[in-house]
């Protein structure tokens, strides 16, 4: 019923303006919209001269190649090197007593039979 | 909490992203056994398929060369002409006067595994670029950006501290790439295997021409 119910309201979008004027300008327009979405599709034609218009439509997949995916891997090689590059700068600027909490040990044992060292041992916190 | 966020994550993602590829290359296995039984099948029917046959055997090779071609930026998912071959093989198949009960069997059968081809075909095309959206993943590079400026914040300044963080970053770099990688399917690093393809068009070009009628 719903399909229904939109191919009849396309018609009357393509039709009725001719008939009833400025009212349905906007409904013109509107149907060309939907005649022609702005999306990633490629038309077949049946014909050049057939007023029936597209025969289907593909969407284009794109050509997904190994240079996107690199480049996408450097990106983000950067972002974190840059991160880490960002809290050591940090490090240098930031007070000594931000950095030290109630003389936070190089080694500690975690309570699960296991000791972390430096680095994880805060990172663990975070 | 934030590591162990963007670990699992990044696991489910590597996770999901594999499930996806998998997926992929059993709809090309499936892809590639339809179009040897249906050929198995236009053979059982006789000499008035063979023209059906030869276009079959055109469509998998195209089909082929469209998946894997030599070169993986070349990769068309849902080349028109290709497409335009099954429409034939389709009409081709319709336009087929069966005889006898037998015949009409193996039209239907053959009828039906050509619309699964068909179905085959727009489920590889259709499922390829709706892999993970990128604002999830520029999300997941912050914050794994944010859990390496921690790193840094309280990484003893030393040479091994360095040289752990770059690998560290190389490591989740290629975590991420990889299930780029896997989301794609087709060209690139990962792929999805040619073999199934590859053999069946072997297999058709190796198949002799059917004369005998039943």
């Amino acid at each position: 019923m719903k399909c229904r119910a939109l191919i009849h309201r396309n018609q009357a979008l393509q039709i009725e303006p001719k008939r009833r004027g400025t009212k349905h300008r906007s409904l013109v327009h509107t149907s060309a919209s939907i005649a022609t979405p702005k999306t990633n599709f490629v038309q077949l034609n049946r014909d050049d001269a057939d007023p029936r218009g597209p025969l289907f439509v593909i969407p284009k997949a794109g050509n997904p190649t190994m240079n996107d995916t690199l480049i996408i891997a450097l990106i983000v090689l950067a972002a974190l090197l840059v991160g880490a590059f960002a809290g050591v700068r940090l490090r240098d600027r930031l007070p000594k007593h931000h950095l030290t909490r109630d003389e936070k040990p190089c080694k500690r044992f975690d309570g699960s039979g296991r000791y972390r060292f430096g680095a994880g041992a805060w990172a663990s916190d975070l | 909490m934030v590591a162990t966020v963007s670990a699992l994550v990044l696991g489910l993602l590597i996770s999901n992203a594999n499930t996806s590829f998998t997926r992929l290359g059993g709809q090309v296995t499936s892809l590639s056994a339809e179009i040897l039984r249906l050929d198995q099948i236009l053979r059982q029917y006789g000499a008035d398929a063979e023209p059906a046959r030869n276009t079959l055997l055109k469509y998998a090779e195209h089909k082929a060369d469209d998946l894997f071609p030599d070169n993986p930026a070349d990769v068309r998912l849902s080349n028109p002409s290709t497409y335009e071959l099954l429409q034939r093989l389709e009409d081709m198949l319709l336009a087929l006067k069966p005889a006898t009960p037998r015949d009409q069997w193996w039209l239907a059968q053959a009828m039906t595994l050509a619309a699964k081809i068909g179905d085959a075909r727009w489920l590889i095309a259709q499922q390829i670029g709706q892999g993970t959206p990128k604002a999830f993943v520029a999300l997941l590079v912050f914050w794994l950006a944010l859990l390496f400026a921690s790193f840094g914040l309280f990484a003893p300044p030393n040479l091994t501290s360095a040289v752990t963080l770059m690998l560290c970053a190389l490591a989740v770099a290629g975590a991420v790439a990889m299930f780029l990688e896997l989301e794609q399917g087709f060209g690139g690093l990962v792929r999805v295997s040619p073999e199934p393809m590859r053999q069946a068009v072997k297999t058709l070009e190796a198949e002799p021409s059917n004369q005998n009628t039943p």
